[in-house]
């Protein structure tokens, strides 16, 4: 044979085997059990992760995991501030995201004010969403004064014994229905309460009736002091209460410029009963999140979980001089406008400071505040405006039928060409499967994400090499029908079908390009096999079939 | 050599009015179709009409009626159910339709704990949630449009530089003809609206679009040949009957992968094979019978000689 056909097959042959080195951890890896994943997780947890990265990406459908895109909110931005506060906000929540854990988020830019978070293979879904969404800005404020605070809270009783109840009522009706609602959702999504169902958040406006009976303190009757804190207790029931009467325009009225209410960032137990914490901060924030320089959740000599922060020199001299000229007062720590503590301060703190979390935060709670403190305050909020979440199982179970289908259609499309041309079927065949091998080696060393419309595309491919083949053969059988030698039969067939293989790819690949710029997820993983596919394709049905043919080109029989 | 078609001499060109006429009757369809969906009124997947997707299934049994009312009574009166028959007894597809503003995923925070609360000793298990913003499922149709017009462009242009400006046109009006065609089925059919669906749409058009480009490959090479003898018609109806042996190997093979993975591919992709199917026919019939008769007829009302 001649020198150049020589050279081809080495390279083929070079080909075949990087194809097969490159998936061989692929396979390693699919192939190995959960118990034998665990081993190797605790003897040489280096070499798992290694194993991973290097097998093939798998896509959200076929592995699990989380989808979301935040939508940055721009409403408290400036002009030109915008695409500045995204950037910020990606470099934020990249962050905050590599602190959690996941093996390859994929966090990117969307349209101008979007941002796209991929958690594969994500179990812990909601702490995901909430490290993501939240604002967390961190903020140190002064509470007001009790004489103050003590006056302000007769002032608005005085105000709301002398209103009209009737309007409260009317409004109390509306918002009980929302109330309803929410109560229900904290309920559900953290069932940590265990407490039998609260309907409708309490009869707000039917109890406002009934108690009429305090129409001397209609607004503090529902607060309560005690001793650890400066704040006042509002037991759960009773919360849309007096956040409806905090929401009156006469009471709104009375509050201080300078002061506002806040609630405690979770509700507590204390004696068999739950309430939340309500305090009248100054809304001065005497030192911000921005100090911060260092968060790390701990246990405290209760064994409770708490967040100890280190601040920068600045922050420091800041902090001691707020501190030292407000001993024994109480500072509030909000996060978001929640309180999450208001200690007391003993004595000048200079540059580290702990805040505590109260009895039903967990240790994972305080590793989130770490967390998001460590990565920094988000510039604006953002929402969650798309969310898809896919359960393991369900990723499993596509994996399990996808593969299952392309074997099936992959053996009959063999086993159709290898009957209906005989020999030259065979060699058919042989370049749809070496196709398939260097495809998805491409897509293993290109770290391209299989999907499960993926495997759909990879099945398309091989409809494709089959169809160019199909090309090439039935124009040798046409041509060896006008009577020409085989040797001319097959180079009129290989050019004449040429051109016609060359379109239809890339009629394919146009379609296939545009998929890819505007699909998302698992289109792209579509686009992206159908493309590489093609190019393949091109190579393996045109090349190496060419080559099979012209070293038998000697022989004087065609088995086609 | 196994030979399934001997040489054939199909009169397609001549059947050229009938399948006209039925092409008319079904483009019509796919127009209503098309119409439909941009008002909303076809069955539009979350992703084009906004809204939240709950799938998952129960340890035992529960009755749609019950669950109906269960969401009714917690606000979600609105909801589509589908019991959906999978491996696992008692799935269910738990579809609301977003017409706030509020975080998505409070909206399946909430349908979970409804079920919880609803059915408080019977698990749900919670297979995919999907939750799409109203803002977003807009843009993702506006996408699905430009996706759909640059395809076409691309088409467009490049039969025209590989062939000439009218095969160009014809190919392109008869893909969107087959993309039409198979819209309306699907339409017909109630079969749920999704990216992947366009993505299937937008596939079959590339792909019927190698089918027409293989007949006029061949018109193009016999024209050449025939140029003297000037019988246009004929001509075409010989390209055809030449390379219908091709096609249909090519057509069935590709049909028997795709059908594995309608049948045997599982929930998520069966639509989206299922268009693929009807468009690899569609996409067949239309090769024979409208992309060359396009041709023809411009070619009777403005004669040309072809080079």
């Amino acid at each position: 044979m001649k020198k150049s056909q020589l050279y081809l097959i080495l390279l083929i042959s070079v080909l075949i085997i990087a194809s097969l080195w490159a998936l061989y951890p692929s396979f390693k890896w699919w192939g190995m059990s959960e118990a034998e994943k665990q081993a190797l997780r605790s003897t040489e947890p280096q070499e798992l992760i290694n194993l991973e990265r290097k097998s093939m990406k798998l896509g959200l459908d076929l592995q699990g995991g989380m989808h979301v895109v935040l939508q940055v909110d721009k409403s408290k931005l400036k002009e030109g501030e915008m695409s500045d506060a995204v950037d910020r906000a990606l470099e934020i929540i990249r962050n905050r995201v590599d602190q959690f854990g996941v093996a390859e988020p994929l966090i990117h830019k969307s349209g101008g004010d979007r941002i796209v978070v991929e958690l594969p293979g994500l179990q812990d879904v909601e702490r995901a969403q909430s490290l993501i969404g939240q604002t967390a800005q961190l903020e140190f404020k002064l509470l007001e004064t009790s004489d103050n605070t003590n006056s302000i809270l007769k002032r608005i009783d005085q105000v709301l014994s002398k209103a009209d109840t009737s309007s409260i009522k009317e409004e109390g009706k509306a918002a009980e229905k929302k109330e309803g609602e929410q109560g229900k959702e904290e309920k559900g999504a953290k069932d940590l309460f265990g407490e039998s169902k609260t309907d409708s958040a309490g009869d707000t406006t039917a109890l406002l009736e009934e108690e009429e009976g305090d129409r001397e303190r209609p607004f503090t009757q529902y607060l309560e002091s005690y001793e650890r804190s400066y704040g006042f207790m509002v037991l759960v029931d009773e919360k849309p209460k007096v956040e409806l009467l905090l929401n009156q325009p006469q009471v709104k009225a009375l509050i201080p410029d300078d002061v506002e209410f806040a609630w405690s960032t979770r509700a507590e137990t204390f004696q068999n009963q739950k309430f939340w914490s309500l305090y009248l901060l100054k809304k001065r924030v005497e030192l911000s999140g921005n100090y911060l320089v260092d968060a790390k959740p701990r246990y405290d000599q209760f064994r409770k979980p708490e967040v100890n922060f280190t601040l920068t020199k600045q922050g420091g001299r800041i902090f001691a001089r707020v501190t030292g000229a407000n001993i024994d007062k109480p500072l509030a720590i909000t996060l978001d406008g929640r309180v999450e503590s208001a200690p007391i301060i003993r004595s000048k703190i200079r540059d580290t400071g702990v805040i505590e979390m109260g009895g039903v935060a967990t240790i994972e709670d305080a590793t989130d505040l770490s967390i998001v403190l460590r990565a920094g305050a988000l510039p604006a909020p953002v929402k969650i405006i798309e969310n898809r979440v896919i359960g393991p199982s369900l990723g499993q179970d596509s994996i399990r039928k996808g593969t299952t289908a392309a074997l099936v259609g992959f053996g009959l499309v063999l086993l159709f060409l290898a009957v209906y041309y005989r020999l030259s079927g065979i060699i058919a065949d042989m370049s749809i499967i070496l196709n398939c091998i260097f495809l998805m080696a491409a897509m293993a060393a290109l770290r391209a994400t299989l999907t499960l419309p993926g495997i759909a595309g990879i099945i398309l491919t091989v409809g494709m090499s089959d169809d160019a083949c199909v090309l090439i053969f039935e124009r040798i059988r046409e041509e060896m029908k006008t009577g020409k030698t085989i040797r001319a039969a097959i180079d009129a067939g290989y050019k004449r079908a040429l051109l016609a293989i060359i379109d239809s790819h890339v009629t394919t690949l146009i379609t296939a390009a545009v998929l890819f710029q505007f699909g998302t997820g698992p289109v792209k993983g579509f686009a992206v096999s159908l493309s590489l596919g093609v190019f393949i394709n091109l190579f393996t049905s045109v090349v190496i079939t060419r080559l099979v043919f012209d070293i038998r080109k000697e022989y004087r029989t065609l088995s086609i | 050599m196994l030979q399934i078609l001997e040489k054939t001499n199909i009169n397609f060109i001549g059947k050229r009015h009938y399948a006209l006429a039925v092409s008319g009757v079904l483009v019509l369809l796919g127009i209503v179709a098309f119409v439909s969906i941009f008002l909303g009124k076809a069955n539009l997947g979350i992703d084009f009409a906004g809204g939240t997707m709950v799938e998952g299934y129960f340890e035992k049994q529960v009755s749609i009626g019950d669950l109906r009312s269960a969401l009714s009574r917690n606000r979600f009166d609105d909801a589509s159910i589908q019991s959906l028959a999978r491996e696992k007894p008692n799935y269910f597809t738990i579809r609301v339709k977003t017409t706030t503003d509020e975080e998505v995923t409070k909206i399946s925070k909430d349908i979970l704990s409804v079920l919880a609360n609803e059915f408080p000793d019977n698990k749900f298990h919670l297979d995919s949630v999907d939750g799409i913003g109203p803002a977003v499922g807009k843009t993702l149709q506006k996408q699905a449009r430009m996706a759909v017009l640059l395809a076409a462009l691309g088409i467009l242009i490049y039969i025209w530089i590989r062939f000439d400006f009218r095969f160009g046109v014809a190919a392109t009006i008869a893909t969107f003809h087959d993309v039409l065609v198979v819209l309306g089925i699907l339409f017909l059919l109630h079969r749920e609206m999704t990216l992947l669906i366009i993505t299937a749409l937008l596939t079959l058009g590339g792909y019927s679009l190698t089918d027409k480009v293989v007949v006029y490959d061949r018109v193009r090479e016999n024209l050449k040949l025939f140029r003297k003898k000037g019988d246009f018609i004929t001509t075409i109806n010989t390209s055809i009957n030449e390379v219908l042996s091709r096609t249909i190997i090519t057509v069935f093979t590709t049909f028997m992968a795709v059908f594995a993975i309608f049948i045997a591919g599982g929930e998520v992709i069966h639509d989206f094979a299922l268009a693929l199917l009807i468009g690899m026919i569609v996409g067949t019939y239309s090769s024979w019978f409208i992309a060359s008769s396009i041709i023809v007829e411009w070619e009777k009302r403005a004669p040309k000689r072809f080079k």
